[in-house]
């Protein structure tokens, strides 16, 4: 009986009905809608800095991460990369192979970090990008690519022949001749000052360890599943490795994400504070419009309770409803923005990019986001109630009757 | 009109549940605006601040070859130096000045080696610039220890396993293009909040570097804070119209990544702000649809007497007006008790006992606002609150007045 009350009483004043739902709607709307924004800047920044230097999870030899030198390299043979390969969370492992050397045109030289790229898989953007001239060495020509600076510096041209001269691996010395084949600016003055780059096969053949490596790069799936990945890993590399996940590695990237997370948080705890409010107002008014209809019911004997349990009821419907609208409004508007980015423009962009950021903000489609924010948003709306029922309690029939 | 306004200014007593609620939604939204940006250019502020007072200082002077290369020899020229002080000296906007001694060196211990930048500073002079001397770990600001003391990033010595009390070994080319190799004894740790820049500093006395460098006291750099951020432009215009050999580069040139995250703060402002003006005007549009509908007979009953709809609808919007004329004060004086308080004492954003964010880090945000923000953000909330109000007051002139005024 009570409960087709309720329902008639929704149908019978619609543009109430209305109002209530698109308040609870805009408000799930508004909440989901900023959580996705941030979730998706925070999703991006991660995956760009992660991707472009430092991989989910890196493997080592047991203590490079400590003592980077090449003597705990290890070779690629020695691992399974097939079996991480296969792991359900993994996406890609790339080889990496970084070392220090001395490179010299005769005249000057400088102190070089030469990194070697696998590139069966093609080059990174961040580095096609950023070359300024030339081009990136093919294997087994024997040549280089340097930070612009670094060429400055021992005033190399393209096409000089710069001689490396450093150590190799396990003592041995290394010494080459290569030719520069391009520069790089990759936008931070420090490293453009040391930063050299060649083929993997080359540079694996100037220290004098074929098939060596000093570090895996692993990209993964799930982000926030990184510490079963680890364990999986760890599971099929052994003890004589190290497996590092980026926050290992680079704890003030993790204390910057925190940071701007926790900044997130005080946002969204202020936005709630005005949804509640919108919320609580629309309600108010709700039941301040309807207090007549009360009074006629408690007067012809309608007992409190029932009245009472009739108005929630009617609600939580209303809410639900509300609920369902506002996640079926901002599904549609979070895939539009995640696929269609909101774009950055004027100078501020050109900087994101030179830093190797992407100069956009995508939303995330995370459906948790709306599964958590619409629970809250729904929890809040019949704590709410509690207005409509504490009015009703003190409802005197012949006063609300009065006009 | 004098008539109408009369009316709405006794409506807005009459209810003043209804009032209540649209009074406090403009005081809500007044303050959340206010808030977030206060946040926000507070976070901002931090890293700038801490940036600046460790690493950049408002303006660096170098010698012009030094800025291309820097090298032992690209010294700032000893007489220039003369002429430089005498102009700091005099200059009202200069409020402190150090002066280092660079050199690119390595350090070694027993577990390994690093390349760094070694500084040679005067510690009393250094402490007027940054406040690397306040961000220690441990030990002292070399004023302890007699013979060759250094101060080392936390990072560096987390690489190198040091401590205060240990010995480590720096090695360098001297201007005579010798290698030497010597003994300084760790006084101090420090964390600047960049683990980079621990990494590639090192601090030392900078006589001690000189007598190793066999020279006189040569001079790579100054670092200048003057009496706001804002003077550090025109300083270095001012240096550097006197000055050929020199170059002054203020704060945003020598680190342009500061300007950078400034920029990204002034978006993702602009973002949030607009979120929580369409939410609260979304409230009040909510609010006053609500309001309009349990005042339909009242409204129908001023129709059936003879007002006509424009004077309905004046005086609904008078209403609207009166209550966020009556806000914009309360929100203000509530916005400026929170932002001042936070300002003073700070927000914590991070879980303090977390051991990754011991070290250097500093998770305080405190809350600023320039007062002319304060009347942008409090007029745009007034003018959203009163666009508002213009959707539900026109719903109220379709009522039909003699329908309106039997509803209950």
């Amino acid at each position: 009986m009570i409960v087709k009350l309720a329902w008639k009483n929704i149908w019978r004043n619609r543009r109430r009905t209305f109002i209530t739902i698109s308040a609870i709607a805009f408000a799930v709307l508004f909440a989901v809608g900023m959580r996705s924004m941030q979730q998706g800047m925070e999703e991006q920044m991660l995956e760009s800095i992660v991707n472009n230097n430092l991989g989910y999870i890196q493997v080592h030899n047991k203590g490079f991460w400590d003592e980077q030198i090449l003597d705990n390299g290890f070779y690629a043979s020695d691992v399974s990369l097939d079996k991480i390969t296969n792991l359900e969370e993994v996406i890609a492992v790339d080889k990496k192979l970084e070392t220090g050397t001395l490179s010299s045109t005769g005249v000057v030289s400088r102190g070089t970090f030469v990194m070697g790229y696998d590139q069966s898989k093609g080059l990174p953007e961040k580095i096609t990008k950023n070359i300024t001239a030339g081009e990136f060495p093919e294997v087994g020509k024997q040549e280089i690519l340097m930070g612009e600076e670094l060429a400055e510096y021992i005033n190399a041209k393209i096409g000089d022949t710069i001689v490396f001269l450093g150590q190799g691996y396990q003592g041995a010395t290394a010494a080459g001749l290569y030719t520069l084949a391009g520069t790089i600016d990759l936008h931070m003055p420090e490293l453009n000052r040391i930063i050299a780059y060649m083929t993997m096969e080359d540079l694996q053949e100037y220290i004098g360890a074929p098939e060596l490596l000093t570090a895996l790069l692993i990209d993964v799936k799930h982000p926030d599943k990184l510490d079963q990945t680890k364990k999986e890993i760890e599971a099929i590399v052994g003890e004589n490795y190290e497996v590092m996940t980026w926050p290992e590695m680079d704890p003030e990237l993790k204390q910057t994400l925190d940071t701007s997370a926790a900044k997130g948080w005080i946002m969204n705890f202020i936005l709630y504070m005005i949804i509640t409010f919108v919320m609580f107002g629309t309600i108010l008014m709700a039941t301040q419009e309807r207090k007549y209809e009360l009074g006629v019911l408690l007067a012809i004997g309608m007992r409190k309770g029932k009245s009472m349990a009739m108005v929630v009821i009617e609600n939580i419907i209303i809410n639900f409803m509300g609920v369902i609208v506002g996640i079926a409004a901002v599904t549609p508007i979070a895939y539009y923005f995640h696929a269609n980015p909101i774009v950055i423009q004027g100078e501020q962009a050109e900087l994101m990019e030179n830093y190797g950021f992407e100069a956009v903000i995508p939303f995330s489609t995370d459906y948790m986001i709306a599964v958590n924010h619409a629970s809250i948003v729904l929890v809040l709306s019949v704590i709410l109630l509690l207005y409509p029922v504490l009015s009703i309690r003190k409802l005197k029939p012949i006063e609300a009757m009065k006009l | 009109m004098k008539t109408i306004i009369k009316i709405a200014w006794r409506n807005v007593w009459r209810n003043k549940l209804r009032s209540g609620v649209v009074f406090a939604s403009v005081v809500m939204g007044i303050w959340a605006g206010l808030f977030v940006v206060s946040l926000s250019i507070g976070m901002m502020d931090q890293s700038k601040r801490s940036t600046i007072e460790t690493q950049v200082s408002h303006l660096k002077i170098h010698a012009k070859s030094y800025i291309k290369d820097e090298k032992l020899v690209n010294n700032i020229n000893p007489a220039t130096l003369v002429e430089l002080r005498k102009l700091l000296a005099s200059e009202k906007r200069v409020k402190s000045v150090t002066e280092r001694t660079i050199v690119d060196g390595t350090v070694t211990t027993a577990h390994g080696f690093k390349n760094v930048k070694i500084v040679g500073v005067d510690p009393l002079m250094e402490k007027t610039v940054t406040t690397i001397y306040d961000r220690l770990d441990t030990g002292t600001y070399l004023n302890q220890i007699k013979n060759n003391p250094i101060i080392v990033g936390r990072s560096l010595a987390d690489d190198l396993k040091l401590d205060a009390g240990k010995s480590v070994s720096l090695s360098f080319i001297t201007a005579d293009t010798t290698s030497v190799s010597i003994g300084f004894k760790t006084e101090g740790v420090y964390s600047s909040g960049n683990g980079g820049f621990d990494k590639a500093h090192v601090f030392v006395k900078q006589d001690d570097l000189n007598e190793l460098l066999m020279t006189e006291k040569t001079i790579h750099e100054l670092a200048i804070l003057c009496n706001t951020l804002e003077d550090a432009g025109s300083v270095a215009d001012a240096i550097n119209t006197k000055f050929t050999d020199i170059e002054a580069r203020p704060w945003n040139v020598v680190s342009p990544e500061l300007g950078y995250t400034d920029e990204m703060m002034g978006t993702s402002i602009m973002i949030i702000l607009s979120i929580i003006i369409f939410a609260l005007t979304f409230g009040i549009v909510n609010t006053m649809l609500m309001a309009v509908l349990e005042r339909k007979r009242e409204l129908g009953m001023l129709l059936c007497v003879g007002m006509n709809k424009r004077k309905v609808f004046t005086m609904i919007m008078f209403e609207t007006v009166f209550l966020s004329l009556a806000a914009a004060p309360i929100g203000l004086l509530l916005s400026w008790g929170t932002i001042s308080y936070f300002g003073a004492y700070g927000i914590n954003l991070m879980n303090v006992e977390d051991a990754m964010y011991q070290f250097g880090y500093d998770p305080m945000v405190y809350t600023k606002l320039d007062a002319s923000i304060y009347g942008m953000i409090t007029l745009m909330i007034m003018i959203a609150a009163s666009i508002s109000s213009i959707y539900p007051a026109r719903k109220a002139l379709k009522y039909n007045p003699a329908e309106a005024v039997r509803a209950i």
